[in-house]
């Protein structure tokens, strides 16, 4: 066998190596896939008390077929208050791991849509959301949309009535009715507070003035005629300090409330308004 | 004479007291604004500017509010929509907050509050001693200025692959990021792919847009005596002397007949726990993921127990190319238990997958089966009773006779 013949046989032997370590090599690292820009929603507005329901986006692209995509997820979450690795937490971190894959656009290509359901007392700041891709050989790829913005959201609730009970005339309520306040966004407030007399348009002796309403927004079971605030036609500030909801129950606190009957009143319904209006804290 | 009508008037004050609060029990009135903080900055005396607000509730039932302005800025201030106004727990409504300063305003900062109230749920009639009204603030501050800024930026570009015969359209967004109207210049010259040679060429200044807007100018252009083929087109957006962007965009001209209608059902949604009686709203989203503008209705089966029990379905509304729209069809349950709703959107002639959700019906308050129960049971054991003492009472009768 000539050198020539042997250098033809060797090299053939050798590119024929490349090619096949080339090959078995490709065939067992494909490629990853490609998460292309994710879009969200942003900003986000939350609804008080309850849940919006926000999207992460994506198209997901796999060098040679689509249906190599096994599955997609997602996680949004305030890197300001937590990391990506952290678990799910109301006010900070959400995942999904099971986001839809829609129809495809071509072979390679098909849009990917997660969702989250977040709670009105998520925190107001830009979060990310970061996308994950999985393929059906166990290899991932993902992108992130950072910066999206959570509102804040200045909420509360109230009972709708103030029932003061049976009182004689002259009296003044000896216990305190409550009524209930929900802070209902994810920043803390205050409250201002006013009123209407309560009245009967049928009256001719007396209404009931405004100022007959007291309150105390802090301590219960206040004297009547002491540690009380007198309601007013115009908005009062009071200092209620009620912070946004973590993940226990909900943030909640009493404002406490009595009333005194003038001496001459007609048997008539009384009737009037009582406004909370929930303000910034200072 | 008057005392003793004073004494009579108060002797019965306590009667009537308990009467008048003898109201229904409490409920939860909850409302809520979002952003808790509007900021306008360099907005000109005189000028404009505009921003949005949300407002929501917990509340099922659908709740009217009033929105109103307090404070230094208050007379500047308009709303839209100002009238009308309800939100109920999945409706929250967005407000458009305007700003429009006076022309004689000294330069400065103002600030002020945006007063979102319900109407007082319980008053006058049989109502207690006091309704409550829930409301809520947003901080608003408006720096004014007396200098003109005109700045804008293009947000995005785009153009749609179109037919023979049909113009070809582009898309522009721009946000005018200064405190005056702009009315941006944008020019098109369109050349075959990777040809020089400008084939067709327009220019369009005809929108304008206030400070603080976006706006999304749609340009035709018509696409007369060129071939199918690929096209290339520069496009160029001026403010003044300015330009803003510059962007070749591709675009391709196909044989009639070729562009697609393509929609997708992306979810059906609706309130899983409900009780009788409830109107269940059902939406569904539908986005137009094809070339053309589509009308798309929904149409829904309800299934209770494998059994169809309603059809349901939304108005036709248009989606346009790239948007997802929500379509609502409304379901009334009248028997507690599950329910499926198996819908698909009909739209240019085509249907889409069928897509699933779940109403959990519970029995309306105060009609537990239980309560049923228990009167039949109570009301049988009166029977019984009444008929052992009617036994009773003519054995004894039949005994007086005897003796």
């Amino acid at each position: 066998m000539g050198w020539n013949l042997k250098i033809l046989i060797f090299s053939t032997a050798v590119f024929c190596l490349i090619f096949l370590y080339a090959r078995i090599g490709v065939l067992a690292n494909p490629a990853p896939p490609v998460v292309s820009d994710v879009m969200a929603t942003d900003p986000v507005d939350l609804n008080a008390c309850s849940t919006v329901v926000i999207w992460c986006n994506a198209t997901i692209s796999d060098a040679t077929d689509w249906k190599n995509i096994d599955t997609v997820n997602a996680t949004f979450w305030d890197p300001a208050a937590t990391t990506i690795d952290a678990s799910d937490d109301n006010s900070t971190h959400y995942t999904n791991s099971t986001c839809r894959l829609e129809a495809n656009y071509s072979l390679t290509d098909v849009p990917a849509n997660c969702s989250f359901t977040v709670q009105y007392y998520a925190n107001p700041a830009d979060w990310t959301c970061k996308m994950y891709a999985n393929n059906t050989a166990g290899e991932s790829g993902s992108n992130s949309k950072t910066d999206v913005t959570i509102n804040t959201l200045r909420a509360l609730d109230a009972n709708d009535t103030i029932n003061f009970g049976a009182l004689s005339p002259g009296a003044n309520s000896t216990a305190d009715v409550n009524n209930t306040i929900v802070n209902c966004g994810n920043v803390v407030i205050d409250l201002n507070l006013n009123g209407t007399n309560l009245t009967n348009a049928s009256a001719t002796l007396a209404n009931i003035s405004v100022s007959s309403v007291k309150y105390n927004v802090t301590n219960p079971g206040q004297d009547y005629t002491a540690n009380m605030t007198s309601l007013s036609a115009t908005p009062t500030y009071a200092n209620f300090t009620l912070a946004k909801r973590t993940n226990g129950g909900l943030s909640l606190n009493n404002t406490h409330w009595k009333i005194g009957i003038p001496a001459s009143i007609e048997n008539l319904i009384f009737t009037g308004n009582i406004t909370f209006t929930a303000v910034a804290d200072t | 004479m008057e005392k003793k009508s004073v004494k009579f008037v108060s002797s019965i004050f306590l009667f009537s007291l308990c009467l008048a609060f003898s109201a229904p029990s409490a409920q939860a009135l909850s409302i809520g604004i979002s952003p808790a903080e509007l900021r306008f900055d360099n907005v000109l005396r005189g000028g404009y500017a505009e921003s949005t607000v949300s407002v929501s509730t917990s509340s099922e039932t659908p709740l009217n509010f009033t929105i109103g302005a307090e404070g230094a800025v208050k007379g500047w201030i308009e709303f839209e929509p100002s009238q009308s106004l309800t939100i109920s727990r999945d409706e929250m409504k967005r407000v458009s907050v305007i700003v429009k300063p006076p022309a004689d305003v000294a330069n400065g900062i103002y600030t002020g509050s945006i007063i979102v109230s319900t109407a007082s749920a319980r008053t006058g009639g049989t109502g207690a001693g006091a309704g409550v009204t829930a409301g809520t603030t947003s901080d608003i501050t408006i720096k004014i200025t007396g200098e003109e800024i005109k700045k804008a930026s293009v947000e995005n570009m785009e153009v749609k692959d179109t037919e023979e015969g049909y113009p070809v359209e582009f898309l522009v967004s721009i946000l005018n990021k200064g405190n005056v109207i702009i009315t941006p210049l944008i020019t098109v010259e369109i050349s075959k792919k990777n040809g020089t040679e400008v084939l067709r060429s327009a220019n369009y200044s005809q929108t304008s847009i206030l400070p603080t807007k976006m706006s999304i100018i749609r340009m035709k252009t018509g696409t007369e005596g060129l071939e199918k083929g690929e096209y290339a087109a520069k496009v160029r957006v001026f403010l003044g002397e300015e330009k803003l962007a510059e962007n070749t965009l591709y675009f391709s001209l196909l044989e009639r007949g070729t562009l697609s209608k393509k929609g997708v059902l992306q979810n059906i949604w609706n309130d899983p726990w409900v009780n009788i009686g409830d109107v269940v709203k059902i939406d569904a989203y539908f986005e137009n993921q094809g070339e053309l503008l589509v009308s798309g209705k929904f149409k829904g089966e309800v299934y209770r127990a494998g059994r169809l029990v309603e059809v349901v379905e939304s108005e036709e509304l248009e989606a346009p190319v790239g948007k997802t729209i929500v379509l609502s069809a409304y379901f009334r349950p009248e028997f507690p238990g599950q329910y499926v709703v198996k819908g698909s959107v009909i739209y240019g002639g085509k249907t889409t997958e069928t897509k699933e959700s779940y109403i959990n019906v519970s029995p309306q308050t105060g009609q537990l089966p239980a309560d049923y129960t228990l009167l039949a049971i109570a009301a049988l054991v009166a029977v019984f009773a009444i008929a052992i003492l009617l036994k009773a009472g003519l054995k004894r009768g039949r005994l007086r006779d005897k003796r």
